[in-house]
């Protein structure tokens, strides 16, 4: 009996295709943005918000993420430059886009004529975390009903988040969810991350965001 | 879920290495995995097994060596490990941290014939 020693990390070879990815997106000089968040906290309603409020100047792609459905694909059909919908049912991860299905999604895509890529992730706080794909920028959408303690339960996506969008502010009258304990919680962890809190329903705030986000577009 | 692929890559580490090392028969793997991951050791045991026949690391024992979260006070740089979901720092009791160990996801070594 002998014995081998390793140490290679199981998650090298996402990596290295999430590079490939990176490169992919700088050589068409495009600003990939990985949007995640639990089911229901409003992604695609942000990705609309978003490609409405940067306007016609901005040419943004939507990979969509999904289990089965292409319903989410549908709704952003009309208003993004192009769409691809990825559905992870029967694929090695159901849970979590990886980099080799935005691989596969990228090759779908109008690289060349896009400045913005919004990828929408599977409604999941655990296990996107865990995948890298390549983009530039990791978003977070939390959402008011969902209680102000997400931080505490799925603390690594808010410690790797880039900007944290607090979606359906509207509903705070209503709901039990703390501004100030939710954005202590999530600076514990990630000190100097913006906060975005938003109604995309009403429109409330989403100038900020859109603002924000064509500052990075504009220094990529 | 997501480990069945991440089993696969597990799967072709193995094999890869031993091929390398030229050895008949793994019998034991060691993966160490961070308890902040999302990482269900019995489950990547459940595709180990089938994923595993007629290879070279059938029937290998899969041992899981768990990482506790580790986290640094950036107040005072103690660096420890929380007891509860509240992080709070045991010596000057901010809540402030950085998150230094319970990540990873790293097959450690095995044991060959």
């Amino acid at each position: 009996m002998k014995k081998i020693e390793i140490v290679q990390g199981i998650l090298d070879a996402n990596q290295a295709t999430a590079e490939g990815n990176r490169a992919v997106f700088d050589r068409n000089n495009c600003l990939a943005l990985n949007i995640m968040a639990a089911p229901g906290a409003g992604k695609t309603s942000v990705v609309l918000r978003t490609i409405e409020g940067l306007g016609p100047d901005v040419a943004t792609g939507v990979v969509e993420g999904d289990v089965v459905s292409t319903v989410d694909a549908e709704r952003v059909r009309d208003v993004a430059q192009a769409v691809v919908q990825i559905n992870t049912k029967g694929m090695p991860e159901s849970c979590a886009l990886v980099a080799d299905m935005v691989d596969a999604a990228l090759a779908k895509l109008p690289l060349a004529d896009l400045d913005l890529i919004l990828i929408e992730n599977v409604g999941n706080l655990i296990c996107p975390t865990e995948f890298n794909l390549g983009e530039h920028l990791k978003i977070v959408v939390a959402s008011t009903p969902e209680g102000d303690d997400k931080p505490l339960k799925y603390p690594l996506i808010f410690a790797d988040a880039d900007a944290v969008i607090i979606n359906k502010s509207d509903l705070l009258l209503y709901v039990d969810f703390s501004m100030d304990t939710f954005m202590r919680s999530v600076r514990d962890l990630n000190p100097n991350v913006p906060f975005f809190p938003m109604s995309c329903k009403t429109g409330e705030g989403v100038s900020t965001w859109i603002d924000w986000l064509r500052g990075k577009l504009n220094s990529k | 879920m997501h480990e069945y692929g991440v089993t696969e890559s597990l799967l072709k580490i193995v094999e890869d290495s031993a091929k390398g090392a030229k050895v008949e028969k793994v019998s034991r793997i060691v993966v160490v995995v961070g308890q902040l991951t999302g990482f269900v050791p019995d489950c990547i045991r459940f595709y180990f097994e089938t994923m595993s026949q007629n290879t070279i690391a059938e029937g290998a024992e899969l041992d899981f060596e768990e990482m506790p979260v580790r986290l640094k006070c950036r107040q005072c740089g103690t660096e420890f490990v929380p007891e509860t979901r509240v992080w709070s720092c045991p010596q000057c009791d901010s809540s402030e941290a950085d998150i230094t160990g319970g990540r990873e996801l790293y097959v450690k070594e095995l044991e060959v014939t």
